[in-house]
Order: structure tokens, then sequence, then C-alpha cells
């Protein structure tokens, strides 16, 4: 005579072994995006003796950092700051003679609850001699990141960070805080930030931007990265970290 | 039914009234059922505890039950065959009804009336034609038995069932069945979403979804193809289902011993694919093809212990030939294109071989007369290539179903297309039927094993361990140039005279062209697939308010997946040509692909071979209710659910489906209550069983490296295309960096992620007109409700999974793809020497997802396709899709002329023509990467349709009888014999090139647009013209039009000559000849 329980356990058995809550891994966006744009503010005074103030390192300033994972396990992030990059007789960023400006640091396997991943400590990334010329930067320039946090859980893969950086000119230096956000989508108007395609309208494509993250075009984020008069950078409504639509 | 009255004496069998009324309930396994209600001929009351004895010579031993309070007897677990039932009680007369057909996984009911004893004195044997309306079941399909298969000519030599006649390849007889690319295409949906089964064991490759195990239809029984309507006990499938079930022993020996053989010698002409602009052509004929084999069956112990064995060795040889030409300057043809002459002597032959051996072992031990145990083992191996020849199937394409593209050899290297093939599949399975409480309790359990070896390495035998020796084929890279040049800078081995008049003179002028690949073999791989399956299926009768068979049942499968890849030499180029990558470079290559991860900055790690193991677990469960409502109607109800867990190449969880719940419910009715008609509906929720390339290829990562290079990787290899060579990035994103990472990280997948789901409803109705004969009308609706496919919200250089419109891709269209199809068919079973089947399908099949490959550009992804990867290629997309096709017409007539006793002459006629599918205007997305036929120009299908596609075959046999059960049969099958050449793939890329003016863009789409509407400045009074050639300030130059740029900004494009032109016809006529000796 059949036992029901005979159906019933291999069917416990593989559900045991089914349970449980998908991977994830801790994502970073790639070089090839475009790098990410990091808008800081300045979380205090400048130091460093007489000349150091607002004119060598401002209040609110903003970077292009691209990043990158290495090794096996895709453990170790470096990154790359274009302010550090060297330039050239006529002003326009040069190719670096060595791999000395890239900061080094390690991240975790798996976004933390919040679907977090954080590098704690990034290696100092230093402005080296440019390729074309030979001579070492002058003043020396260098960047340190900490406390660098990516938003990595699988629906907004990376794309949005905050950090705490250190920026040192010279003899002068000065902390800052902010958000990243990646990619960097040029503006004239908010409908250029919409993350959908609208063909019809002439555009192709959606700007890029995770239609999770509450942006517009921010004229003046524009005008801190160099853009043209107006041109803006789709940018964060708000400034804590995430910033994600409710 | 018709009855027919014959008194005769010492027969001892007697029944008034017998309705044998067939209804199918599609169980899982090679298990049929045999019952029905026993009435007093006198009273009409049920009549309990009759003695029901089936016997058979398909049977081991006999099955025995008694009916119940109702009347009611069950006799179930019975293997396909003829069967005699006998009813037996005291006071009654016994009553014996022979020549019984049940075919597998079906129940048949016979209702009959049994005559008092002391009612008459004579013995009367009734015999009436079995009903064939199926009036248990709302599942709709066919089923191809012996009959059907000796009648006609099926599985054409060169077609989808290859040189063994594959089980599905047969498949194509049934209404709303078409072969694809990749197998058979069932109520719209692709190959690779079907269920394929042997015996109840799903041989589906676990990692593609396709037919694993192509098994010869020489050692089936008869195969079911099930499309649409079914229970739950058949579950993740959003296609439909082909059930093949083997041949078992017997009480007496019986088997066969044939041989096939198919010369390319007698196929009809083809029409030549014909190619603006080309310095090469080329043509792919069947040399030869055949099979021969034997099969044994018979006992080793009469009624306990039966085995069936086979073996069928077969061959395939395909030719590829082509010829140079050369251009004759300043001159143009007939189309107005650059006119070529043909180079004398240039003719160049290779042939393409495929060898397989396939072979079959059976048990069926019958433990008791309520336990039996059947075993079966069956294997598949099958190698291609040689050292001289090509394999018929290249790596990328193992699973193709056709010899690979004659592309594959007009425009490529020996070398970079040369491989030796092994594709072996094994299947053990082992099934327990028993039955407890007289039968009114069963159980089925059934444990298998599917194992799978397709592997494509270097034709010169070198295997994949010697990508990095240059004195191997494994060692040398391919090479795919992207630009034109002279033939001869990229085919080393042409004939002389094409060396003379391509290598002389201003080479720069002269044969000019682009080549696929030249070098070394492209892709190699080995793929290692195991699925272990499992399934325990309880049948319970219950008799309350009529009548209920109620089964409940568990089953699950862990399926394993170990992929090896690489490339010859360890890596794939691009050739941008001299200066092509930085000014300078003698020859500017760039990785296309190249396995590997940067351990530091512009340190590339990794010897270019990536192996990855990934794993699935599938788990399902059912239960569901078939309800004969006081014997009037029947409803069937069932729910199901599946759980799909697929881990990635570190044994993590990588994607979990856990709420697949299908819910079923259906009737069916008949009119008539004799059998004779049936009214039914039928509504079910089914999803996808997901391969494991998903997380073989996106869920594990597929790291990559990539550079620029100045370097000849054919002359140092890979290690000599390295650090020293690479030149430094081409743009400020990796200034001073050299090697770049790709497509590193595990697709991210959507935490909210639900399965591939489809809703189907199927209704209509049957009519038995005469006996063994019926008509039926049958519609059909399915809808795909969502899908999952990965996508790119950011141009390609990320990606996720997910699914389209929902979730984290509400940023996508959602993928749609709705059928339609309506059915008439009529259908006679094979008796009084002729048998026929007719069928008209209209169909409907539109949306914007096609399945689960591209038909465009083969590509076979199962929910990875390039097709929903960015959203901005997705307009237009909507319309009919490569499918829809309108109108399907399949006829089948067959006649035994008997000549003699003991020879007779078998015709089958069969006539299929089938309306065409729709044309698109499509363009090349190389700014995005993805390249041809990415853009749909015009709305999807705007371009009109491909003329029908008819054909005409027939089987002639001439059968001697032997003895009793000894037949020699000779007879040839012809294929297409009015050897019709139509077209049935036509050139669709309207642009090839970037804008002539904006500096070189791709083309963008017209929204919404339609020819006959194209607003301006578009296209040419409203409409897209033709392309061709007309004089311009400096010669001949192509034709142009404006179109929109991905921007919507009016640019020029040049027309591509050769849109709407053939590029593959119909297969040509054909003649199989077979001899056969069956015992």
């Amino acid at each position: 005579m059949f036992k029901p329980s005979f159906l019933v356990v291999p069917l416990l058995v593989m559900l045991a072994a089914c349970g449980g809550e998908v991977n994830t891994t801790c994502l970073v966006q790639r070089p090839g995006l475009g790098g990410y744009l990091f808008v800081m503010d300045r979380t205090g005074a400048v130091t460093g003796g007489a000349g150091c103030d607002d004119s060598v390192l401002p209040p609110r300033l903003a970077d292009n950092l691209r990043f990158d994972k290495l090794g096996a396990e895709q453990r170790e992030v470096v990154f790359r700051a274009e302010s550090m990059l060297p330039t050239d007789a006529d002003g326009n960023p040069d190719f670096p003679a060595s791999t000395g400006d890239v900061g080094r640091g390690q991240i975790g396997d798996s976004p933390d609850a919040q679907g977090v991943c954080t590098v704690p400590t990034f290696t100092t990334a230093n402005a080296v001699a440019a390729l074309s010329d030979g001579n070492p930067p002058n003043p020396p320039r260098s960047v340190t990141l900490t406390n660098t946090r990516f938003l990595s859980a699988p629906e907004y893969q990376g794309s949005q960070a905050e950090s705490d950086a250190t920026y040192t000119i010279g003899s002068c230096s000065a902390s800052y805080h902010g958000l990243l956000l990646t990619p960097i989508a040029t503006c004239a108007t908010d409908a250029d930030c919409n993350p959908f395609a609208d063909p019809a309208n002439g555009r192709a494509a959606g700007s890029g931007v995770n239609p999770l993250y509450p942006v517009s075009c921010n004229m003046e984020v524009g005008a801190l990265y160099g853009q043209d008069p107006g041109t803006g950078i789709c940018w964060f409504t708000g400034s804590t970290f995430p910033q994600i639509q409710k | 039914m018709f009855v027919r009255l014959i008194r005769s004496r010492g027969v001892g069998a007697l029944a008034l009234a017998a309705a044998l009324l067939p209804s199918v309930v599609l169980a899982q396994g090679a298990t049929s059922v045999l019952t029905g209600n026993v009435v007093d001929t006198q009273t009409h009351a049920p009549v309990p505890d009759v003695v029901v004895t089936a016997t058979s010579p398909s049977l081991q031993g006999e099955q025995v039950v008694v009916t119940d309070s109702t009347g009611l007897y069950r006799i179930p677990q019975l293997p396909p065959g003829t069967y005699t039932l006998r009813f037996e009680k005291e006071t009654y007369r016994p009553y014996t009804r022979t020549g019984i057909d049940v075919a597998a996984d079906r129940t048949l009911r016979l209702n009959l009336e049994l005559l008092p004893e002391a009612l008459e004195s004579e013995t009367i044997v009734i015999t009436g034609a079995a009903p064939v309306v199926d009036v248990g079941s709302s599942a709709v399909g066919a089923t191809i038995n012996q009959d059907f298969l000796r009648n006609f000519a099926l599985s054409r030599a060169g077609g989808i069932g290859g040189a063994v006649r594959s089980f599905d390849s047969i498949a194509t007889a049934a209404p709303q069945a078409a072969a694809d690319l990749y197998g058979i295409s069932i109520s719209g949906a692709t190959s690779p979403e079907n269920s394929y089964l042997i015996d109840g064991l799903s041989v589906n490759n676990p990692a593609y979804g396709v037919l694993g195990t192509p098994l010869t239809v020489e050692f089936l029984d008869e195969v079911n193809v099930i499309t649409g309507g079914y229970m739950p006990e058949y579950g993740r499938t959003t296609g439909g289902a082909v059930s093949g079930v083997t041949k078992s022993g017997g009480n007496e020996f019986h088997g066969s011993v044939w041989g096939t053989f198919t010369p390319g010698a007698l196929q009809g002409r083809a029409k030549t694919v014909t190619t603006a602009g080309a310095v090469v052509s080329g043509k792919r004929e069947l040399y030869n093809i055949g099979d021969f084999g034997a099969t044994l069956g018979g006992y080793i112990i009469k009624d306990k212990l039966w085995f069936f064995a086979g073996i069928q060795p077969s061959f395939t040889r395909y030719s590829y030939t082509r010829q140079f030409y050369i251009e004759n300057p300043g001159q143009t043809d007939a189309d107005g294109n650059q006119a070529y002459s043909l180079i004398p002597n240039s003719d160049q032959r290779r042939f393409a071989d495929e060898k397989s051996f396939q072979f079959i072992g059976k048990l069926t031990y019958l433990i008791s007369s309520d336990h039996r145990l059947s075993l079966t083992v069956t294997g598949t191996p099958t190698t291609g290539g040689s050292d001289a020849a090509f394999s018929v199937r290249p790596p990328g394409g193992l699973a193709n179903r056709a010899p690979f593209a004659l592309s594959g050899y007009t425009f490529q290297t020996f070398n970079s297309n040369h491989y030796l093939t092994n594709d072996t599949a094994y299947d053990l399975s082992g099934e327990l039927n028993s039955s407890f409480l007289d039968k009114k309790l069963l159980l089925d359990v059934r444990l298998g094993w599917h194992h799978q070896l397709d592997e494509g390495a270097p034709g010169d035998g070198s295997g994949f361990d010697n990508i990095h020796h240059l004195n191997t084929l494994a060692g040398i890279p391919s090479l795919q140039p992207l630009y034109v040049s002279n033939v001869l800078d990229f085919e080393d081995q042409v004939p002389a005279s094409v060396r003379d008049a391509c290598g002389t003179g201003d080479r720069t002028t002269k044969c000019q062209t682009t080549w696929n690949l030249y070098g070394g073999p492209n892709f190699l791989e080995r793929q290692t697939l195991d699925s272990f399956q499992g399934k325990a299926t309880l049948t319970y009768l219950l008799a309350a308010l009529g009548h209920h068979v109620i089964k409940a049942g568990v089953d699950g499968s862990l399926s394993y997946y170990e992929h090896l890849k690489t490339y010859g030499g360890g890596a794939w180029y691009f050739d941008f040509g001299p200066g092509g990558v930085a000014p300078g470079n003698s020859l500017g290559v760039q990785e296309a692909r190249r396995f590997g991860f940067l351990s530091d900055i512009d340190t590339p790690t990794g010897n270019g071979i990536l192996t990855v193991k990934s794993k699935s677990v599938i788990i399902g469960g059912f239960v569901q209710d078939s309800w004969s409502i006081l014997d009037k109607v029947t409803l069937n109800v069932g729910l199901r659910w599946d759980g799909q867990y697929l881990y990635d190449k570190d044994g993590l969880l990588a994607m979990k489906l856990g709420n697949e719940w299908s819910p079923r419910i259906g009737f069916v009715w008949d009119p008539t209550q004799q059998g004779r008609s049936k009214i039914f509906a039928n509504y079910g929720r089914y999803y996808e069983a997901i391969p494991l390339d998903i997380a073989d290829r996106a869920l594990s990562g597929e790291s990559l490296v990539i550079a620029n290079h100045d370097c000849d990787p054919r002359v140092v290899g890979v290690a000599g295309c390295d650090l020293a060579t690479a030149n430094r990035g081409s743009n400020i994103a990796r200034p001073n960096v050299k090697w770049r990472n790709l497509a590193v990280d595990k697709t991210a997948v959507d935490p909210n992620l639900q399965p591939t789901t489809n809703d189907e409803v199927v209704a209509g109705g049957e009519y038995e007109v005469f006996p063994s004969a019926r008509v039926g009308v049958s519609y059909t609706y399915r809808n795909l409700v969502r899908t999952i496919e990965d996508m790119s919200a950011d141009n390609g250089n990320t990606y996720f999974v997910g699914n389209p419109g929902e979730g984290i891709a509400t940023s996508f269209p959602k993928a749609t793809r709705t059928y339609h199809a309506v059915t008439v068919q009529f259908t006679k079973n094979f008796s009084d020497l002729w048998q026929a089947q007719v069928s008209y399908t209209w169909a409907q099949l539109r949306g914007n997802y096609e399945g689960l490959f591209v038909n465009g550009t083969g590509q076979l992804d199962p929910n990875i396709n390039a097709t929903f990867d960015l959203a901005q290629l997705l307009v237009n997309q909507d319309g009919p899709l490569s499918g829809d096709i309108t109108h399907t017409i399949k006829f089948f007539a067959a006649k035994e002329f008997i000549v003699t006793p003991v020879l007779s002459l078998t015709l089958g006629l069969t006539y299929t023509g089938a309306s065409g599918p729709p044309i698109s205007y499509t363009g090349p997305s190389n700014e995005t990467g993805y390249g041809p036929g990415n853009v749909y120009i015009l709305e999807r299908g705007q371009g009109g349709r491909l003329p029908w596609v008819h054909s005409v075959d027939a089987r002639l046999a001439l059968n001697l009888r032997l003895g009793k059960d000894s037949v020699i049969s000779v007879g040839v099958d012809g294929f297409n014999l009015f050897n019709f050449q139509n077209p049935i793939r036509v050139d669709e890329e309207y642009v090839v090139l970037p804008s002539l003016t904006g500096g070189g863009r791709d083309p963008g789409p017209i929204i919404n647009g339609k020819q006959g509407s194209v607003p301006p400045p578009y296209g040419a009074n409203g409409n897209l013209p033709r392309g061709g050639v007309v004089a311009g300030p400096n010669g001949p130059e192509l034709k142009t039009v404006v179109l929109p740029d991905p921007d919507q900004q009016p640019q020029t494009y040049a027309i591509n000559p050769n849109w709407g032109r053939a590029l593959q016809y119909q297969a040509v006529r054909s003649f199989r000849f077979t001899a056969r000796f069956t015992f």
C-alpha cells in the first residue's frame, strides 16, 4: 500500500534546497559609460596656510570620476579623476605618462540590506606628468576618496553613489562630500532628462538616467562642469543619498 | 456509430449496442486507459461485478478488473496496441470485442449493454467501427502512427529531420505546426518553446530548449503532436508538445530491416541566389543522404520479460561550390549594377559530412498483474567533418537543423570554417506503473537521465589544448575584415586562374570585395549537459455525481551545463585594415572576442578559454479532476504550480521564478451522447521552461578584454598581439590605458522578475460523418502576457534581465505576441485500405516578440536575444511577425491497391501550400554596435509578402507479403515533385551603408511609417522606392533616398539594390529510395 509521504518528502527536500534570496553582486559602472559626475560641497575650511582659499578649492566642485573593477574576483575598484589629468600647452586633457593617477580600493561581494556597496578607502590618486611633456605637474595635485557608497541593487546597478573626498593642490587641502551619477546627460530643458525615448519628437533614445532617479535639468551643475551657457546637466533634485523616486 | 449484426455460432460473445468512445486524457508517459459503462440491455440498469479482461499482443499477460456499483470499469496503464476486451458475469451472455486500437496516452470509452442469458438462445456478435471523435478531452493535436508513416512521404531528405529522420520532423503533418530554423513551430511559438518527450522523458536541450535527442521514427510506435488545450500534467511550455512513444517487445518476435538512399544526382535544379556586386557566387546542394538499420522485438520470458532493440547508422554529405568573377570596368548589367565576368576555371568544391549511429534498447518486465517496470536506453552519437571536409553544422550553430549557410563557404577561407563536430545524446529512463485497490488507485513513477555532448573543435584534430600553438589549426586566430580589398588579401586558397586574373595589374581596382572571415577557426566550444528527472503521479477514480478521475503529481529536474568556450588562437579579431586603428598601423586589429579579465591596469589575464558551469532546479506539482458530470458532460479542471531556480558559475542562486500558477479549465460535451460529436472549450495559462543559456552567459558574466593592436595575429599569435603591440586608448575615457574590460559583471536581475507567461483559449467541435472519419473546426487564441529578456537602458553599456514594460524595465515597451488560428479539418483513419487528412488553417501572428530565437539573424540565445536590448530599436517592430502565415493547406490521401493476395501497391499523395511571411524594410544599427537588421525603417511587414510556397510529395511502394507478418516493401518517396522554386527568404536590408550626409549616420525609423503614406521629405511619393544604379557625375552610382537618422534628422542614404532579392529558395525536388523487410 502506498504512503503519501514518499511523494511529499522529495518535494520538500527540493523546495528547501531552492529557497533563499537571489544573489546580487556589487556593481560599479565602467569607464565606457563616460564616468560619474561628482558634485560635491566643501565640508570645512580650506587648510594649508596663506593663499589657500576659495579660489584654490571652491565651496562647490564638480569632477568626472571613472571607475573600473579588476581581478578575478572583481573586488578591486580603481578610479581616475578628470581633474587629475595632465593638460597640454593649450590646456586640454593629455595622456598621463604613468598610472600613478589611479586610486585603488576594495569593495564587498554583495550589497547590504539597503542595496549599498561600500569602498571604505581608496589610495590617493596623484596627478602625474603628461605623456607628451614629461614634466611633473606643478603644483602637485591629488584626490583621496573615502566612504564611497554605490547604490548597487539590481534596479540601480551602481549608477548612483555618494562619497567623501579630500582634494589637495600644492599645500592647500579641503574636504568635500557629494553625490555621484552616471551617465552624464546634458540637457537644455527638463524634457531632455526624460529616461524614456520619444522618437516622434526627435529623441531616439532616453537620457540614459535611471527612471527611478528624480532628476531635472540643472544649469548650475552644468556651469560647474564647464558646459556652455544654456547647457545643463540632468542632476538630482535633492542632495541626500540615496535619491530615489517615491 | 455504425453497427453491423452478424449471427455466428461458437464465438460466445454478445451485446446489442456497443459504443466505443475515444477520449483523450493526455497522461504523462505511455499509459492508456480503456473504460466504459456496462448496463443491462433489458432494464438499462448498471451491471456491477462484471469481470472485464483485456488482452493484447502489446500487453504482458492480461489485465482484469470488475465493474463498480455504477457499472463502470476502468483498465489503466495500458501500452499502445490492439486490444480484445471480454466481459463476463453469471446470468449474462459473455461478450468479446476485438480490434480495439489504443494509441498512446489515450483513454478509450467502450460502453455496452449485456444481454441476459435468458433472453436469447443464439450467440450474437456485434461488431462496429470505433467512433473517432474524442469526447473526453479538449486537447488539440494529432497523432502520427504507423499507418501514417507507412503511407506518406514524410521527413524530407535534407529537411529538419536529417538523415536519421528524427521524430519531430514528422510533426509538420499536424495542423498549426510548421518547420522553423531550429525545429517545429507550433501555434505561432518558436521551436525552443516546445516540450519534446520520449516515453515521457524530456529530451529538450537543457541549454537552448531545442530538441536534444533527434531519435529516429524507426524506433517509435507513434508521435503525438499536442498543439494546445492540455491538462496540468503537461507544464512548462509556451509552445506545444511533441511526444514519441518507443516500440516494445511482444510474445512473438518481430522487427524490420531497412535502407534508404537519397542521391543528390536526382535532385531538381536549384535556382541560383544572385547578389549584385559580388566577386564570388556559390551553391549548396545535397550530395547524398541515407540510412539503414534493423530492429528486433520479442520476449525473454513470455508474458513476463520483453525486449526491443534497434540500430540505425546514417550519413549525410552536402556539396558547396563557388566561382569567382572579375569586374568589367565601366560596364553595368541589366539591373544597372556593376557588370562582372566569370573567371574561367575558377570552380571550387568542398564537401560537408556528417555521420550518425543511433541505437535503442528496451526491457519491459511484468512484476505482477499490478506492477510493471520498463527500462529504456537510447543513444544518438553524431560526428561531422574530417581532414578535408567541413562539418555540416559549425560551433555556434550546433543546434541548427539545416547545414551551415552558403556564405560560410563562399565568403570564408576553409580554415576559418573547418571543424570536427560531435553531437551525442544518451537517454536512460525507467518507469514503474503500479495499481492498487482493484485498479482504482494508480501510481506511475518515472526516473530519467538525459545526457548531451555537443562539441565543435578545430578540423585538424588539434583540439582545445593547442590554441596557443601556431603550428596547429587551433592556434590560428580568425579575422573579420571590415573593409573592401582585393580578394587575394583575404583568401589564400584560390585556383590559379583567379590568382592570375585578380593578382596582376592594379590590384586596388580588381576583384574588390570584403570577406566574412579569414585566418583560422572562429568559435570553438564543448557543451556538456545533464538533466536528471523524476516524476510521480497518483490517479484515483471516484464515483460522485458521475465519475471523477482525480490526478495529483509532482515532478522535478536537476540540470547541469558545463560550457567550454574559446576561439582559434584564443581570440577573434576585427580587422580594420592598414592604418585602420591608428595612423601608421600596418594591420589594425581589435579583439572582437577574447575571454579574460584585467588583473591590473593593462594586464590582461586568462588563457582565452572560458569554462562556465551552471545549473537549474525545476520543481512542479499539479492536481486535476476530469469529472464526467452524470456521464453527460466532461469538465476538466486543474491547477499546476512550477518553480524554477537558476544558479550561476559560482553556484549562487541567480534567478528565482517561484510563482508559476497555471490554472486550466475546460469542458467537452457530446450533443449526440453517442460518441459521434463533441463541442469543447479550454482555457489554460502556461509558463516557459527557461533554458540554461541565460545562466551560462548573462547570469555568470562572460568577461572579455579588448585592445587595439598593430600586429598580424595569424603570424605572431595572441601572445604577439599583446601589450607591446597594443595602442593607447583612442579616447580620453581611457587615457594611457590600452586594455579594457567588457561584459565582466554578472547581469543584474530584476528582483521582482516574473516568468514568461502565455494564456491560451481553444474551442471547437467535431462530428463523425461516416465510420472512421470526422470533420472538425477549432479556434486557438494565444496571448503572450509577458516575457523575460535582457535589456540596456544606457545604449548597450550595461544590461539587466527583466520583463519588458514592467518592474525595472518600464522604459521598454511590453513584449507582445498574439496568435489567432481557425482550423477546419477532415480526418479519415486507415481502414478499408485508404486514409486521408485534409486541413486548412487561417492564422494571424502579431506582435513585437518572435520568441526564443531571432528569425532574421538566427541568434539562438533564449531570453537574452538582441531583440529587446535597446528600446530605441523597438520602434516600428509591432506588426506581423516572421511566423505570420495567413493560409496553410495540408492534404494527405493514401490508398493501398491489392494486386494479388500477396502483392499490393501503396500510393500516398501529399500537397502542402502556405502563403508567404511578411517582408520588412530594415537597416543597420552600427552606432549602437548591433549591426544589420536592427532598425525597422517602416512598420514591420510593410514590404509586402513572399509568394505562396507549394509542394507536392508522393510515396509509391510495392509490398510483397511473404507470410502472416512478413512483408518486403520497395518504394520511392518524391518530395516537391514539380520542383517549385519560390523564394522563402529575401534580403530585407533597405540600407546597408551609413548616410551620405550628416557625417555617416545609421538610418532611423519613420515613426509608424507605412508604405503608401511615407511622409515628406522621406521616400518618394509616399513610398520607399526600389534600389538600383543611376548615372552620376562620377560614373554609375546607387540610387538614393531621404530617410531620418536616429535623431529624426533627414539624411540621404544609398538604397541597397539587393533589397527584396531572394536569399533562399524552397528545397528542390528529391527522391528517396527505400527497401524494407518487416516481420
